[in-house]
């Protein structure tokens, strides 16, 4: 009895200290000099540009993430094409990565003194230290997720009431609509929501590609860095605060969708 | 559309989306890292500052990795072992440091445990320095793989089969004996792939990093932060051969892991079980 007393103390502490201590923190910190300070700090413009940043890269990553997600994961899950278990390890490859060094191995294929990237200034088109390079970046990041998610869905779901749908006629998008969709939906809006909660919160690999120029290619978090490196504390805790408000929603609907995938995934 | 034309673009798509994203970018690291020849790419590794940082990042890492394996691995006896009173909750709070951005993390802690804070100024007039410290980095790392041992020891714990025990103590195994020759062996598997993930998301780290640990070169500079500092100067071959090393590092790992859990009877179906459940929760981190 004492050992289970000991053992339920130590997570209580635990928890305390590294969870609800430092989220208890974030909200001091961004209200510390009362809440006025708080607006008039995400109301600079500076800010709200990067917030607006973060949001349209975001945004980019996740639509270009999922439709390219969605075919990978098919051509994985019903071994549609030769050279599927490469691609499977290709898919994790990012997992693996850090992100400053996936920033650099995008500068160093697609930057400006490049093959690929000297071709491309030919033709006025700029990826590195623009937007294109950020979300690039971005996709990098976040491209096992959907995969991940949609793979072992559809191998559970099988091809069988496809196929039945094939055979009564029904045509290639009517049978994913309404058959393929339905049954992965939840693992796909999963895979969806991690994607953004991973995009929203990158650091490493957006400022290896971005440049962080003021107004222009810094996003959020680069925002709070540089706030933080310039002493700015109030500007990176109001920045700060939002993330962190955003995330914690983010939170509360994975808890929900997991409970709506029925599966209890630990 | 025929079958034959959708196959075609399935592969032309996957592969090229693939080459364009992963294998062109990764593959051009380990070409700039050789650049100049084998010799460059050792005497860029074997510079002072580079070897200073390898070595206090893989060291803030395993320790990092070995308190969190400890911890998390009580946790999730805690949670499911013992139904401690509020797990609901708690269990929700796991991820928390998956969900929130790792610069805000740093951030967080600099406000908690900087020398502005009440805590750093009284650790402070005891000549105890708390952030820009190697101490600092070992807590933004604890903070930041937090809920990788949790998650993949409970699962295991939760499949295990209560019968067991019953019949274990039924024939007369003490509570030591049972926890020995039948919980802790289901459980290795997790506490191992706990660990390994836990020192490669530490390698890996950059954002929180590069905040509490004041970047001092030879003394709070990790590997991540000075590949960067490489970069910002121009020095692509030599940010090319960290990167190298980082990544040949976390690769060992991996395969280690794969290895140790290969050789335990039955530890291929929990690890690889494991290993897709991690996956499939994803991870959050790696920023």
């Amino acid at each position: 009895m004492a050992r289970r007393a000991g053992l339920f103390a130590f997570v209580y502490v635990w928890f305390a200290i590294l969870i609800a201590f430092p989220v208890v923190g974030i909200l001091f910190g961004a209200f510390q000099s009362g809440v006025g300070s708080f607006i008039h700090q995400l109301t600079n413009p500076e800010a709200l540009f990067s917030l607006k940043l973060t949001f349209e890269v975001t945004g980019c990553a996740l639509i270009l993430n999922t439709v390219f997600g969605l075919i990978i994961a098919f051509a994985i899950a019903y071994r549609q094409m030769w050279g599927w278990q490469i691609a499977n390890v290709f898919v994790d490859l990012p997992f693996a990565v850090s992100p400053v060094i996936a920033g650099l191995a995008l500068i160093f294929v697609y930057g400006p003194n490049t093959f690929i990237g000297g071709l491309l200034q030919k033709g006025d088109i700029k990826l590195m230290f623009a937007m294109p390079g950020m979300v690039m970046a971005t996709m990098f990041v976040t491209l096992p997720f959907v995969v991940r998610e949609l793979v072992p869905t559809l191998r559970e779901a099988g091809r069988s009431q496809e196929e039945a749908a094939n055979t009564l006629g029904a045509s290639g998008w009517r049978v994913f609509w309404s058959i393929t969709l339905p049954q992965i939906k939840w693992s796909l809006f999963y895979g969806m929501i991690l994607t953004i909660a991973r995009a929203l919160g990158e650091f490493g690999a957006v400022l290896v590609v971005s440049g962080s120029v003021i107004m222009l290619t810094e996003t959020a978090t680069l925002f709070v860095y540089q706030s933080t490196v310039n002493g700015d504390m109030q500007a990176a805790y109001a920045v700060s605060l939002v993330l962190a408000i955003t995330s914690f929603v983010i939170l509360l609907i994975l808890q929900f969708v997991k409970r709506k995938q029925g599966v209890n995934r630990a | 559309m025929s079958k034959t034309i959708k196959k075609r673009f399935t592969f032309a798509t996957v592969s090229g989306f693939l080459l364009l994203l992963v294998v062109l970018p990764i593959g051009s690291i380990f070409v700039d890292a050789f650049q100049g020849g084998f010799h460059a790419f050792l005497s860029a590794v074997a510079q002072p500052m580079s070897l200073a940082a390898l070595k206090l990042t893989v060291i803030t890492s395993l320790i990092a990795a070995l308190i969190n394996t400890i911890a998390g691995t009580l946790v999730a006896f805690g949670f499911e072992r013992h139904r401690i009173p509020g797990k609901t909750l708690l269990n929700s709070a796991v991820d928390m440091p998956f969900a929130i951005p790792t610069t805000v993390s740093g951030l967080t802690f600099i406000f908690l445990y900087g020398p502005a804070s009440p805590i750093g100024k009284w650790f402070a007039s005891h000549g105890i320095k708390l952030m820009f410290s190697p101490f600092a980095i070992v807590l933004a790392l604890v903070f930041i793989t937090f809920p990788y041992t949790i998650r993949s020891v409970q699962p295991l714990l939760d499949d295990l089969d209560g019968r067991m025990e019953e019949a274990a103590k039924t024939l007369g195994a003490s509570g030591g004996m049972i926890l020995r020759t039948i919980v802790l062996p289901t459980v290795a598997p997790g506490v191992i792939s706990g660990f390994t993930l836990t020192f490669s998301r530490a390698m890996a780290e950059f954002g929180s990093v590069v905040l509490v640990s004041g970047n001092l070169p030879m003394r709070t500079q990790v590997s991540s932060v000075y590949l960067y500092g490489l970069s910002q100067n121009y020095d692509n071959q030599g940010a090319a051969a960290i990167s190298v090393v980082l990544l040949v590092i976390s690769f060992i790992a991996l395969v280690a892991q794969f290895y140790i859990l290969h050789r335990q009877p039955g530890g291929r179906s929990t690890a690889r079980s494991s290993r897709i459940r991690w996956f499939q929760r994803a991870d959050r981190g790696v920023a």
